[in-house]
């Protein structure tokens, strides 16, 4: 019997690196839901039905509401506090890290210096597949 | 006393032929005769005449010749008498030799034996005078040699002037015979005899003699004490026209002498002798006595005079020594001066004395005694007026002995004296490296001429106020210096603590005021937008000035001071004629500025950055020091406000680094990572054609390319910032290097180069942040398998040395020209060879390595001979126990 495919919320505010994200993923398997920012991603997991996401993917400079302050709301609501967060930023980690540090967090890359393949594999290994 | 000469022989006889007979007889002997007829008549004889000898009949008509003779002893009367008898009264003469007679001689007389009678008792009688008269000399110079003892003794005893004076005053009435006696001092200031002390004088006398004394030059007798220094003498002092003085009137007597004492050819003083009733006249040799006894006073005067100069020397020497002894432990002029003033006047017998110092164009007091508080009254009085302005400005001692009657110097300024009773004055100039600073000033009541020893006396003193004002001005002069030092300090570090030009300004003109000891104090600084300098700040300075002084360049003193870059300063802005300003701002600086003030301009290369001022209220001359200090301050608050000023446009810079490091990283990053996962994917496309394959992963190489340039001006931006978190930790090299080696494998194999990992285990480990020494080695290995041309050798070795972990890797690629090396691993730099092979370096490689290196506290270095290869090598601290 084939598994239930992993749902990902991915939070991404550029259109092509959004598209390019989400159809690299798709193509693995992965169900992945899209939230243009962090507003439109807390939105969306407000009106979630179902089990809540396995793994979200949050960038951090979005307009409307940065990936730190989803980060903040996700953690302060005991409905989504558990849910396994990956960084994807675009910034240096020095420039984040310190507001970051605070929060539990499943990791943290760099966009540029990753490849999607190796995107997949993170995400595959965090779910434990 | 009888004179023998003068004398006569009596004959008395009633018988006339005898008579006559022994007259003639006697005549012949050359003797001088009287003759009487009856006793009455010998005894009237006697009376009036001297007579040595009477030749007396015992008979007579009116009485015996034994009655003659009794009457006659009975009225005083004191001749020899002989008795001249006839035989039958023999027994009467036995009875008168029995009397007082020399003896008798029997009628008819035989004269050759009369005459030897006579002979022989005119003889004895001759003996018995001189002897008398010599007895009573001997007397008299025994008198005379006990009143010279005592005079002697009185002379060579340790008694002072007056009590010696005294005593012989004593002597000498006792020696003359007179009733009283004084004795007077010659006084040369005033030319007078002043009384010393009186024998003898009738105590309601008394005070009225000590308090008058006699002015030599009105007296009468002056004539003859001061011209022929001899004794002058009078019995009728009343009558006598030379004792002309009222004290004589006064003082009624007889007779006077005046002895006067003689010394060095000055009358030093003189003797008063004085007899009640007696009109007494002196002999010759009576004067020529009291003369010589005149004399041994006049040694003895000198004697003392001589003694007590010695002690005024010696008490002049101890004072000089306790002064500049206590000189030298005083630390404030004050206190030394005060004692100065006193000794001045004790010393030379003064009521008053003080000193003044120059200060400017004033003479200001020093110190004064207090009974000089009226004469010195003025706090402080211009140079060259009064009698201390005169010696001030002359330099030269000058002296006034009758302060009512001079009138060349300034007559005002001397009335104080004059109407509390001071009649001399003399003062001294207070002299410093030829410089005169001051005066000292003696004022006394009494009319005076000070002696030259006493003017020298004085200016050793002076000498000794001076030192001890040049001690305490150094003194306080070397506290104040380390008074300002300290302050100077104070305020400069806490200047040089900021960078906030505000503050720093308010630091200045906070402590200004202290450090400068001024009475108010202004920053002026340019107001572009009113056109000039106003005040940004002020502390003691009115509101008016604040709000609405505006200064042009060349305005006033602080313009002025912007205008030359120099200090400016005015000891009084409303006396200064060489100051000018625009017509509103003159009415506001001479309505509301302070007098005094000293502008010094804030510069920094060239530029005015402001003006700082220190003001008084009243007219001030402003010292060296004061200017010093005030640029020193000017100079620090320039250093400060520039740093505040670099530090804002470096902060302002850093910022904008900041923002472009930010903009960099999101705006560069976010579209490269869209193309690179646009063409991952379209290289994932299957059916992709094999042509379009291969422009795909050309445009993959560019854009990873482009990553690496963007990540490594990333990392160079915040190397350079020091923002870089460094986790130092231990790192094995070999598995780091592995790791590395894993990443770089395909790039290897792609160029057929053989790669040689050398020695086994883990290798050393070193303390060090694995990110960021991955990324060194990273680099290392890049380059050495880039610039060598395929199928080259690479051979990686490490070991451990000493305290450090020391990793290397050698290439036989092109090598690193000798003239590169240097260069090698500055920013930006790249070897001349290198494009031949590579044309993509950036030139931000080795400059990396260098700043992570250095980050981590290790050494990179290359070793080369161009076209032989490479060697790269660094070293890394061991972890200490603790890491």
């Amino acid at each position: 019997m084939t598994p239930e495919p992993k749902r990902l919320l991915l939070v991404e505010d550029d259109r092509v690196l959004r598209r390019a994200c989400e159809a690299s993923l798709r193509r693995k398997g992965f169900h992945v839901t899209i939230a243009v920012d962090g507003r439109a991603a807390l939105d969306e997991l407000e009106a979630w039905t179902g089990p809540l996401p396995d793994l979200i993917l949050l960038d951090l400079l979005m307009p409307r509401l940065t990936g730190i302050e989803v980060l903040r709301a996700l953690r302060a609501d005991p409905r989504t506090k558990a849910v396994p967060v990956l960084i994807l930023s675009n910034s240096s980690r020095e420039q984040d890290q310190a507001q970051i540090d605070q929060f539990e967090i499943a990791g943290y890359f760099v966009k540029s210096n990753l490849s999607l393949q190796e995107l997949g594999e993170h995400v595959a290994r965090l779910l434990g597949d | 006393m009888p004179i023998i000469d003068s004398e006569s022989i009596l004959i008395v006889d009633d018988e006339r032929l005898v008579a006559d007979t022994l007259r003639e007889a006697l005549v012949l002997q050359g003797h001088h005769c009287l003759i009487a007829g009856t006793g009455a008549e010998a005894l009237q004889c006697l009376r009036s005449t001297n007579v040595a000898l009477v030749l007396l009949d015992l008979r007579l008509p009116d009485m015996t010749g034994i009655e003659v003779m009794h009457a006659a002893l009975r009225q005083g009367s004191d001749p020899d008498i002989l008795i001249m008898t006839g035989q039958a009264s023999a027994e009467s003469a036995m009875e008168a030799v029995e009397g007082s007679t020399v003896g008798y001689i029997l009628k008819p007389i035989e004269m050759s034996r009369l005459v030897g009678i006579v002979r022989r008792v005119l003889e004895r009688r001759r003996l018995a005078h001189e002897n008398t008269r010599l007895q009573f000399e001997i007397n008299q110079r025994l008198k005379e040699t006990e009143a010279v003892l005592a005079i002697s003794k009185a002379s060579s005893s340790a008694l002072g002037t007056q009590e010696a004076l005294r005593r012989i005053c004593r002597e000498l009435t006792r020696l003359i015979g007179a009733d009283t006696g004084a004795v007077y001092l010659h006084d040369a200031g005033s030319d007078q005899l002043m009384p010393l002390a009186g024998y003898k004088v009738p105590p309601e006398l008394l005070p009225a003699l000590l308090a008058t004394p006699l002015p030599l030059k009105e007296q009468g007798f002056h004539a003859a004490i001061w011209s022929q220094r001899r004794p002058v003498m009078s019995d009728d002092v009343a009558g006598d026209p030379r004792f002309s003085h009222e004290l004589f009137r006064l003082f009624k007597h007889q007779s006077g002498l005046v002895l006067p004492l003689i010394l060095d050819d000055k009358v030093a003083g003189a003797f008063y002798l004085a007899w009640w009733t007696e009109r007494r006249q002196l002999s010759k040799r009576e004067l020529g006595l009291m003369e010589s006894v005149a004399a041994q006073a006049t040694g003895l005067l000198r004697n003392i005079r001589l003694l007590e100069q010695a002690e005024r020397e010696r008490g002049r020497l101890d004072v000089l020594y306790e002064i500049s002894r206590r000189l030298a432990a005083a630390r404030d002029s004050k206190s030394v001066l005060a004692r100065l003033v006193d000794e001045a006047s004790n010393l030379l017998g003064v009521e008053a004395a003080g000193i003044r110092l120059v200060e400017g164009g004033d003479l200001v007091l020093a110190a004064r005694t207090v009974s000089a508080a009226r004469i010195m009254a003025k706090a402080r009085i211009k140079v060259g007026e009064s009698l201390s302005g005169h010696v001030v400005a002359s330099g030269e001692p000058l002296q006034v002995s009758n302060l009512d009657a001079d009138d060349r110097y300034d007559v005002e300024h001397k009335r104080g004296a004059v109407e509390h009773g001071f009649q001399a004055f003399l003062g001294v100039p207070l002299r410093l490296h030829d410089r005169v600073i001051g005066t000292l000033n003696v004022y006394t009541k009494r009319r005076r001429e000070f002696a030259t020893d006493e003017v020298s006396l004085l200016s050793a003193l002076a000498d000794q106020a001076a030192l001890a004002i040049h001690k305490a001005r150094l003194l306080a002069d070397a506290q104040a210096r380390e008074r300002e030092a300290i302050q100077l300090y104070e305020v400069t570090s806490l200047l040089a603590s900021s960078l906030d030009t505000d503050w720093i300004l308010d630091q200045i003109y906070e402590r200004a005021v202290n450090l400068l000891r001024c009475d108010a104090f202004g920053i002026h600084m340019p107001d572009p937008a009113r056109g000039g300098l106003t005040l940004r700040r002020g502390f003691n300075l009115p509101a008016e000035l604040e709000d609405n002084l505006v200064l042009k360049p060349g305005e006033g003193i602080v313009g002025r001071a912007l205008e030359s870059r120099k200090p400016a300063w005015t000891r009084d802005h409303l006396s200064d004629s060489s100051l000018t300003y625009a017509p509103g701002t003159d009415d506001l600086i001479r309505a509301r500025a302070p007098r005094a003030y000293l502008a010094v301009p804030i510069l920094i290369r060239g530029e005015v950055l402001g003006v700082l001022t220190s003001y008084f209220f009243e007219p001030h001359d402003f010292s060296e020091n004061e200017i010093r200090l005030l640029a020193t301050l000017a100079d620090h608050a320039g250093i400060a406000m520039d740093n505040a000023r670099h530090y804002e446009h470096e902060r302002q810079i850093s910022q904008m680094k900041s923002d472009f490091v930010s903009f960099v990283t999101h705006q560069l990053r976010t579209p490269l990572a869209g193309i690179k996962w646009m063409l991952e994917l379209a290289s994932q496309e299957k059916d992709l054609p094999a042509e379009a394959g291969s422009y795909v992963q050309d445009a993959q190489a560019a854009a990873q390319r482009l990553i690496g340039l963007v990540n490594d001006l990333l990392d160079v931006a915040r190397l350079e910032r020091g923002k870089l978190s460094i986790a130092l930790q231990p790192v094995p090299l070999r598995s780091l290097t592995q790791s590395v080696l894993e990443e770089t494998r395909l790039l290897v194999e792609e160029k057929g180069h053989r790669l040689e990992l050398g020695g086994d285990g883990d290798g050393p480990v070193v303390s060090a942040d694995p990110q960021l020494l991955r990324q060194v080695i990273l680099n290392l290995v890049s380059n050495a398998i880039k610039y060598t041309r395929d199928g080259g050798k690479i051979e990686i070795e490490m070991r451990e040395a000493d305290s450090e972990g020391r990793w290397q890797i050698r290439d036989s690629g092109l090598g690193v020209p000798a003239a590169a090396q240097a260069r090698l691993f500055e920013k930006f730099y790249r070897a001349d060879n290198v494009t031949t092979l590579e044309t993509e370096g950036t030139g931000l490689g080795l400059y990396l390595v260098r700043l992570i290196m250095e980050q981590l506290g290790g050494r990179v270095w290359c070793e080369s001979v161009e076209g032989e290869g490479a060697t790269f090598m660094f070293t890394l601290p061991r972890p200490t126990e603790t890491t």
